[in-house]
């Protein structure tokens, strides 16, 4: 329970010994069961075989009753420290998650998603009409492209996707220095403190260069500080690290990028990405698509 | 949007006291708080904002009840305890009329009782209330100088 009598008196201070001395008290069972176990009691937490001994003792013992209460008032709330871990141990174990049974399921599954890649191919081909905005996106593939007055590529804060699955590959690096390094950052990111999100993501994208979670929300920090030549730079490699929901985010971002930083042509590439598959990005993608080839169809020579 | 963080730092300060009213073990308040909210990312698409706290709370309570259900299976924590106490109870090693002594303060007998009932060290006490080290041997100094005074007082 709470340790052998010789363990549990074994760090008491000479003042203390002269205390219970005084008392009479003398190290001996203790009958009490621990706290834990009278608090789950009372909020009736309990199954039934361990209720009933627990509530037996604590209806006839004044000193748990007292206890019990007692916690109650002294409980401080979380610490940053404890938040820290918590958000820790989500990071942890979404990553964990992430590398198990699940992720076999995903790959004992990659045969029939074939199959069904396969069947969608071939009616899209055959029985579907063209999508008509394809020829217009090769078509302002040119180098022939005004900078778009885009509507639809308002920069919108990317949600934190708490937990982020990361994506670190080797041994050497410290985990648990990474999340609360990346949790710290991305604190001062959700507070909208941009620019001091990036001073701390900055040398994380250097202790950690194969971790995306970290280019990517540089990358958008810097977007909304208008350093979007620097912005792009981290999202293409944000882009090819990551995978799931920071795939489509990256590129969507990097799209983003480059048509603030004048170069909208280069956004083709991953608004076609995203266009061309399903995902939370896929119907802005599509749109964005639709406006730059407007957008090129109005500026190009006539 | 279903926004988590916004989310999470709503809630997660009234979850982890929750999950601490429950079991009185800070650790275990972190962790089952953690796994509530990994519950709420499993579950985003079917729970709705509307609905929370209180499905975070359900969940909270749920997770606890396995917590002892699990441990109450293992038999590895409880079972000495129940072999050693079948129904009966065993005085405790300090007075209790001292530990209800009006001078002392919930703290100064929480302190007290962990760890002249309960026998805990000071590192384990910090653990189980949230309190700093130091705070946990201020409050001891403090509550045993009271109680000296009060038994010097009776003794006259």
């Amino acid at each position: 329970m709470t340790g052998e009598p010789e363990q549990r008196w074994s760090d008491l201070e000479p003042y203390e010994m002269d205390f219970l001395e005084e008392l009479g008290v003398s190290p001996g069972s203790v009958g009490c069961p621990p706290p834990e176990l009278v608090r789950a009691c009372n909020a009736d937490v309990l199954p039934k075989n361990l209720k009933g001994s627990v509530q037996r003792h604590v209806e006839g013992c004044r000193v748990c009753q007292n206890l019990a209460r007692d916690l109650g008032e002294v409980d401080a709330g979380l610490s940053s420290e404890e938040q820290l871990r918590i958000r820790g141990h989500i990071f942890d174990k979404v990553h964990r998650r992430g590398r198990s049974p699940s992720r076999r399921l995903f790959w004992a599954l990659i045969p029939a998603l074939a199959v069904a890649v396969v069947i969608t191919l071939v009616i899209w081909t055959h029985f579907l009409p063209k999508n008509p905005d394809r020829k217009i996106v090769s078509a302002i593939s040119t180098p022939n492209v005004a900078v778009a007055p885009a509507t639809i590529f308002v920069l919108e804060k990317a949600q934190v996707e708490m937990p982020v699955p990361l994506v670190m590959r080797g041994a050497s690096e410290n985990r648990q220095a990474y999340i609360a390094g990346l949790v710290r950052a991305l604190d001062r990111y959700q507070a909208g403190d941009y620019t001091e999100a990036i001073k701390r993501l900055e040398p994380l994208a250097q202790k950690y260069p194969r971790a995306a979670e970290v280019p990517f929300y540089l990358g958008v920090s810097l977007l909304f500080e208008g350093r979007d030549s620097e912005a792009a730079k981290n999202l293409e490699r944000a882009e090819t690290l990551a995978t799931g929901w920071l795939a489509g985010a990256s590129r969507w971002y990097l799209a983003i990028a480059d048509i603030r930083s004048g170069r909208p042509e280069e956004a083709v590439v991953p608004l076609q990405g995203l266009c061309d598959a399903p995902g939370e990005y896929h119907a802005r993608a599509c749109a964005g698509l639709k406006e730059l080839s407007s957008s090129n169809r109005s500026t190009a020579p006539r | 949007m279903w926004d988590f963080e916004s989310i999470y730092r709503a809630h997660v300060d009234s979850v982890y006291r929750y999950a601490l009213s429950l079991v009185g073990s800070r650790a275990l308040a972190e962790d089952v708080t953690s796994d509530t909210f990994l519950a709420l990312i499993r579950h985003r698409d079917s729970v709705d904002e509307d609905r929370l706290p209180g499905w975070l709370f359900t969940v909270t309570k749920n997770k606890m009840l396995d917590h002892w259900r699990r441990k109450s299976t293992e038999q590895q924590y409880c079972q000495k305890w129940l072999e050693e106490n079948p129904g009966t109870l065993n005085p405790p090693t300090m007075n209790i009329g001292l530990l209800e002594h009006k001078a002392l303060k919930p703290v100064h007998r929480v302190c007290l009782t962990l760890r002249y009932v309960h026998g805990m060290t000071r590192p384990e006490i910090a653990r189980q209330t949230g309190l700093s080290d130091t705070q946990v041997k201020g409050h001891l100094q403090y509550a045993l100088e009271i109680l000296r005074k009060e038994l010097a007082k009776d003794s006259l």
